[in-house]
């Protein structure tokens, strides 16, 4: 059965587990809170809605969501999310990070970092050119983009300039170090994609 | 600033045995467990401190010793929250004017030692 829960990542840190010292990112998994149950019969697919992320204040909760938030008795937060069903969920259950299996491995979702529009050399590694040796004006252009009469145009996928990051990465099969269930923290083996403070999808199969 | 939770979890693994206070410029015996099979022997690394990375609560600490092998420099840089390290002993304290001693790296002979510190009592 596959399961998914949200979190925030808090940041990166270094624990010595036995003799070896391992990168870890930790991660806040607070439960999540169950708003809405989606099931087969109306819906046509079961699901959890989730409230998850920081609290939000009254005055950013439009009456329609508030109902929504009221009806299930759970404080307004800033994200709501679908995660699959699990089971006896009702509207108000918490779901927290017990659910996770501690010995398989996780995929972890999450937007990256934006970085603006970049240019090649940030986007797509290249080398650019030379810092001196005469080098004029071209220091971290792309160079060459194509051909001449033939084909008398860019081939399309082009690696270019243009917007870089803010997109949704998928880390998949990432270790999870501990779970504490206390403190409402993940621990994850190496890096996740996003800022610090960000919300993190948490899923495995 | 560290947040709240990273040193909830960093502070469980911060060694709780003193490894021994030393200085830079400091002459030491660097005791490390060494596991060979499923024996397990203490190696010791002497040379000088060159260099102190991060504060004592912090679990990236760390410290680099310098010695000469057969004219060869030779440097190990150690995480002082390693449970591999078992003690550090200091057998001559080190005069120096500065937090790294970068410019030992620089020096052969005589020149690449740091002298040392006398104590009046």
């Amino acid at each position: 059965m596959s399961t998914a829960i949200f979190g925030t990542k808090i940041g990166m840190t270094r624990i010595f587990d036995g003799d070896v010292a391992v990168p870890v990112t930790v991660v806040e998994v607070q439960p999540n809170e169950v708003v809405e149950v989606k099931d087969n019969e109306k819906h046509g697919y079961s699901a959890l809605k989730v409230a998850v992320g920081p609290a939000k204040s009254g005055k950013n909760v439009g009456k329609a969501l508030a109902g929504e938030y009221k009806k299930a008795d759970v404080a307004p937060r800033r994200f709501l999310r679908e995660i699959p069903s699990v089971d006896g969920a009702e509207l108000g259950s918490k779901i927290t990070a017990e659910t996770l299996n501690v010995d398989a491995t996780v995929n972890v979702m999450a937007i990256s970092k934006g970085r603006g529009f970049a240019g090649v050399m940030k986007r797509y590694n290249f080398a650019g050119h030379n810092a001196t040796h005469g080098a004029s004006k071209s220091h971290r252009g792309p160079g060459a983009i194509g051909c001449r009469m033939d084909p008398g145009r860019v081939w399309k996928n082009k690696k270019m300039p243009g917007h870089y990051g803010h997109a949704q990465i998928t880390v998949r099969n990432l270790k999870i170090v501990k779970v504490d269930l206390e403190k409402n923290i993940v621990l994850i083996k190496g890096s996740i994609p996003g800022p610090n403070g960000g919300l993190v999808n948490l899923s495995q199969k | 600033m560290i947040n709240a939770l990273i040193d909830s979890v960093q502070k469980e693994h911060l060694r709780d045995t003193d490894i021994g206070e030393f200085n830079i410029g400091d002459s030491v015996n660097v005791h490390t467990r060494i596991k060979e099979g499923d024996k397990e022997r203490i190696q010791i690394f002497s040379g000088t401190v060159i260099r102190r990375k991060a504060g004592h609560g912090d679990i990236n600490a760390a410290f680099t010793v310098r010695r000469i092998v057969d004219g060869q420099g030779v440097e190990r840089t150690f995480p002082v929250h390693s449970p591999r390290i078992e003690k550090v002993e200091v057998f001559r304290e080190g005069k120096v004017r500065r937090a790294k001693l970068y410019y030992l790296r620089d020096r052969v002979g005589k020149s690449a030692k740091v002298k040392e510190k006398v104590r009046i009592k």
